[in-house]
């Protein structure tokens, strides 16, 4: 076909350059009454969509999951068929500690460490886990003791826990767990009303995480590698830093500690989340962090036998084995006491396959890692 | 019902708590409903969708119904916040309606000024009772400590006193009618209801525009009919200010607050950063309220005054001050410039009136150094600007530099920096303010910014490109061929943005406490 430039020229001009008449539309009341019920329309419906996507996508809702699911189904759906599956559900010191991804040989390991977690929030990740299909060969649940105090003011992880992250079916086993129905009904209420402002740490942490502070942008789950470990840079921790690090931690668990009683309704939670896996056919173990030698003095010693009672009680009524890995890394290892370097974290790794993955797998699947 | 906010908004009276408590009941389950008078709260929505509704639901000719019905939201909109505050308002409002008429019967030029005075008088009175009283006692006892004299009083704590918000907007309101009435520019208003709405009209009563009776009144005799471009105006206005207020003046004030109450601890770097930021914050602060109120006005069928043209793309501090607070501005030029005898005498005459003018502009927004030093500051620019004007008239090629599209940008670009400067007075604590200067004319080392940088330097960037846009004539050109869709989406988007950007909690408007 022979397109003369001249045609070609008149076309672009038509096309790009010259602009399309005015619609001279500010004497056009029809005009402004379509342009003010669109944007009405419009308004609503993208308020209904954003809602409806919220209670359907865990991206939007509590993107931490959602981004900590995605790469585990990502780590499922790459290993070979047959391959064993350990899945570490637990905090941030789990988060920090458990490098799956060092584990060699035939078996798909994932880091499901969640940062301000407790054993509600590993009940309600555990049951949404469930849903999606997950079936891990075994589960490893770590217990934070000062997540399981019974206090008068609720569970512990209570305050740290917002409607906005839990769909609206979660909230009733929530408020079983004795957290505040009313505040965690009406954040959620929040999000499905007005959900661009409800949900916009959510949303904002995904496009823009620079524009919020550290503690909103809800981004945990996709600062972690492939496998779900939260490597802490060492070279960011110079002594001045251990120390206001041990500071901090001293400031935020020494009276905790010092006067720990587990059980309550956290403890109910924990004994419910070891029946739920026990229910669905997987095998859990419990794992108790490590810890340095400070943090353990912290608890004196009639609290800590009150601890380990209680711990053991739990597991002979449940029938699950426990891991006590406290006194494993050496304090050198730590950054502030019970979050682990990357170094203590290869060790802490390390000794878990050796003295708990293997051996489960092997007896139970007769894998090797 | 809980009613949460569209945006985390806090009060900011402390006061106000102890006040409600002695309140009736009726006034403190109003107050459940409508905790904060902020525009862009959920409450405040609901409510203004119970005034729209029942407003537009009354028939056009009951016109008088109309207004009623807007003169009872308007009272119940601040007796909310404050029953008695409200009823004072009430009463002077009404007092003020009496001297009016008393001024329309009277035919003597002597009664009718001292009936007016009276007025203004009572005004005045109230206005410095409430705002200026801790800041003139404490400055005597200062004073009389200082020569070694004893008061026979204690200091006033200024957080303890109670200011009713909006105070200095509608006591202006109320002396630019008396002194019109007065004058013969208008009659005086015979409808008690219609002069009380002049007075209460919630959209511009806590904070502006200050609206002129001649143009107020007016409208209020014409009945209303529905318009979708008035509507549509409205819905434009309100958007925008709500974005201006959520999206860009709340996340600024993320950056500047924390540095403009610590300089000393902050860097060289962080305090002009800051500075940046405090100048769009009081901006975008300010006129996306008065855009918020015009908009709601708008949607009610009233028009107030325009208070902002786009003021930091003004070339010097004269044009500045015609596109900034522009209700305040002509105010003070009206009443204050021209009765002291404006520009009609020498030069050094103007000047006086230039900086007596905007020391009580100054004065007017708060009862403190700082607010003065702020006058003081663009008093002087203002008389600088005059003299270079002057210089620059009789260099002809100095004149053509500064007028080319370089000088253009140059002068814009200066203009800017010396009101951002002068921003850093802008606060009751005037030690803070020097504090900042010493961080920002000497370099420290310090914290840096509580967010990243980049977010402050893409917002101050869209600020400058929506200047931009405005100021060439594009925006004109291209809003005059969207389709209805197009902007209808656009309003859409622009309210989702405004909430998905709202910061972590939502501060007050700055303009409430003037």
């Amino acid at each position: 076909m022979n397109v003369s430039l001249a045609t070609l020229r008149t076309l672009g001009r038509v096309a790009i350059f010259r602009s399309p008449p005015a619609l001279n539309h500010l004497s056009t009341r029809s005009h402004a009454k379509t342009a003010v019920l669109a944007g009405i329309t419009i308004a609503i419906l993208a308020h209904l969509g954003l809602s409806a996507a919220a209670e359907v996508s865990f991206m939007i809702r509590d993107p931490l999951y959602g981004d900590l699911e995605a790469k585990l189904t990502a780590v499922e759906c790459d290993r070979p068929k047959g391959t064993p599956v350990v899945v570490l559900l637990g905090t941030s010191r789990a988060g920090t500690g458990f490098d799956a991804q060092r584990i060699s040989g035939p078996v798909a390991a994932f880091n499901f460490g969640v940062p301000g977690g407790g054993p509600i929030i590993h009940q309600i990740y555990l049951r949404r886990l469930l849903a999606a299909g997950h079936r891990p060969n075994l589960l490893l649940l770590e217990l934070l003791p000062t997540s399981v105090g019974d206090l008068k003011t609720g569970p512990p992880e209570a305050p740290l826990l917002n409607g906005a992250r839990f769909v609206h079916s979660e909230i009733a086993l929530l408020a079983e767990y004795g957290l505040p129905e009313n505040r965690l009904r009406e954040q959620w209420r929040e999000t499905v009303n007005t959900p661009w402002l409800g949900l916009r740490y959510q949303l904002l942490g995904r496009v823009a995480p620079t524009a919020l502070p550290w503690h909103r942008r809800h981004d945990e789950g996709r600062t972690s590698d492939a496998h779900g470990w939260h490597r802490l840079m060492e070279e960011a921790f110079n002594p001045e830093m251990l120390i206001d690090g041990a500071a901090r931690t001293r400031r935020e668990y020494a009276d905790n500690l010092a006067n720990l009683r587990p059980g309550g309704s956290a403890g109910l939670a924990l004994r419910d989340t070891l029946v739920l896996a026990r229910d669905h056919g997987i095998p859990v173990r419990l794992l108790l962090m490590p810890e340095a030698s400070w943090f353990r003095e912290m608890s004196p010693p009639e609290v800590a036998a009150r601890f380990n009672g209680w711990v053991r009680d739990l597991v002979q009524e449940v029938g699950c084995p426990l891991t006590d890995a406290r006194q494993w890394i050496p304090d050198s290892g730590f950054a502030d006491g019970h979050h682990l370097l990357p170094g203590g974290a290869a060790a802490f790794t390390d000794r878990l396959t050796n003295e708990v993955i293997a051996p489960h797998l092997a007896t139970t699947t007769g894998v090797k890692p | 019902m809980p009613l949460t906010l569209l945006a985390d908004a806090q009060s900011p009276i402390t006061a106000e708590a102890t006040a409600l408590q002695s309140a009736p009941q009726y006034f403190q389950w109003l107050h459940s409903w409508l905790p904060a008078p902020f525009f862009h709260t959920q409450a405040f929505l609901l409510f203004f969708a119970a005034v729209f509704c029942l407003y537009w639901m009354i028939p056009r000719r009951w016109q008088m119904t109309r207004i009623c019905v807007l003169v009872v939201a308007s009272f119940h909109f601040y007796a909310a916040w404050s029953y008695e505050l409200a009823f004072l308002v009430l009463g002077t409002t009404f007092a003020d309606y009496l001297f009016g008429r008393t001024m329309n019967l009277i035919e003597g030029k002597r009664w009718r000024f001292a009936v007016m005075l009276t007025s203004i008088t009572m005004n005045l009175g109230i206005l410095c009772y409430f705002k200026y009283r801790g800041f003139f006692l404490n400055e005597l006892f200062d004073g009389l400590t200082r020569l070694g004299y004893h008061p026979g009083y204690q200091k006033l704590d200024p957080l303890s006193l109670f200011i009713p918000f909006g105070i200095s907007f509608y006591t202006f309101e109320a002396i630019s009618y008396a002194v019109d009435v007065y004058k013969r520019k208008i009659p005086a208003e015979k409808s008690l209801p219609r002069f009380l709405l002049f007075i209460l009209f919630f959209p511009h009563l806590v904070a502006g525009p200050i609206v002129r009776a001649g143009d107020f009144l007016r409208q209020t005799h014409r009945p209303k009919r529905w318009n979708w471009l008035r509507a549509q105006v409205g819905v434009q206005l309100f958007l925008m200010g709500a974005f201006k207020k959520m999206a860009i003046a709340d996340r600024m004030a993320q950056f500047c607050d924390p540095v403009i109450s610590n300089p000393e601890a902050y860097g060289t770097g962080t305090c002009w950063l800051a500075v940046l930021a405090y100048a769009i914050r009081i901006y975008c602060d300010f006129s996306g309220y008065s855009d918020m109120a015009l908009g709601l006005a708008h949607l009610l069928g009233y028009k107030l005054t325009n208070n902002f043209a786009m003021p930091y793309s003004s070339m010097n501090v004269t044009e500045f001050w015609r596109r900034w607070h522009i209700s305040l501005s002509s105010w003070l030029r009206d009443y204050v410039f021209i009765p002291l005898g404006g520009s009609r005498g020498s030069r050094l005459f103007t000047y006086r009136n230039l900086m007596l003018t905007m020391i009580l502009g100054g004065l007017w927004h708060g009862a403190a150094w700082g607010y003065i030093l702020w006058g003081v500051a663009h008093g002087l620019m203002l008389v600088i600007h005059k003299q270079f004007k002057d210089f620059c008239e009789v260099r002809p090629r100095l004149d053509a530099v500064f007028s080319s599209k370089v000088g253009t940008l140059w002068r814009v670009s200066f203009t800017f920096f010396c009101v951002s400067l002068c921003w850093v007075l802008f606060q009751p604590d005037l030690s803070k303010a020097l504090q900042m200067y010493g961080q920002l004319f000497s370099v420290h080392k310090g914290l840096a910014l509580p967010l990243a940088n980049k977010s402050l330097w893409v917002l101050a960037i869209f600020v400058l490109f929506c200047h931009v846009l405005v100021r060439s004539g594009a925006w004109a050109k291209i809003y005059a061929r969207l389709p209805a869709p197009v902007l209808g989406t656009g309003y859409a988007v622009c309210l989702c943005t405004a909430m998905l950007l709202a910061p972590d909690a939502g501060t007050t408007f700055i303009y409430f406490t003037f």
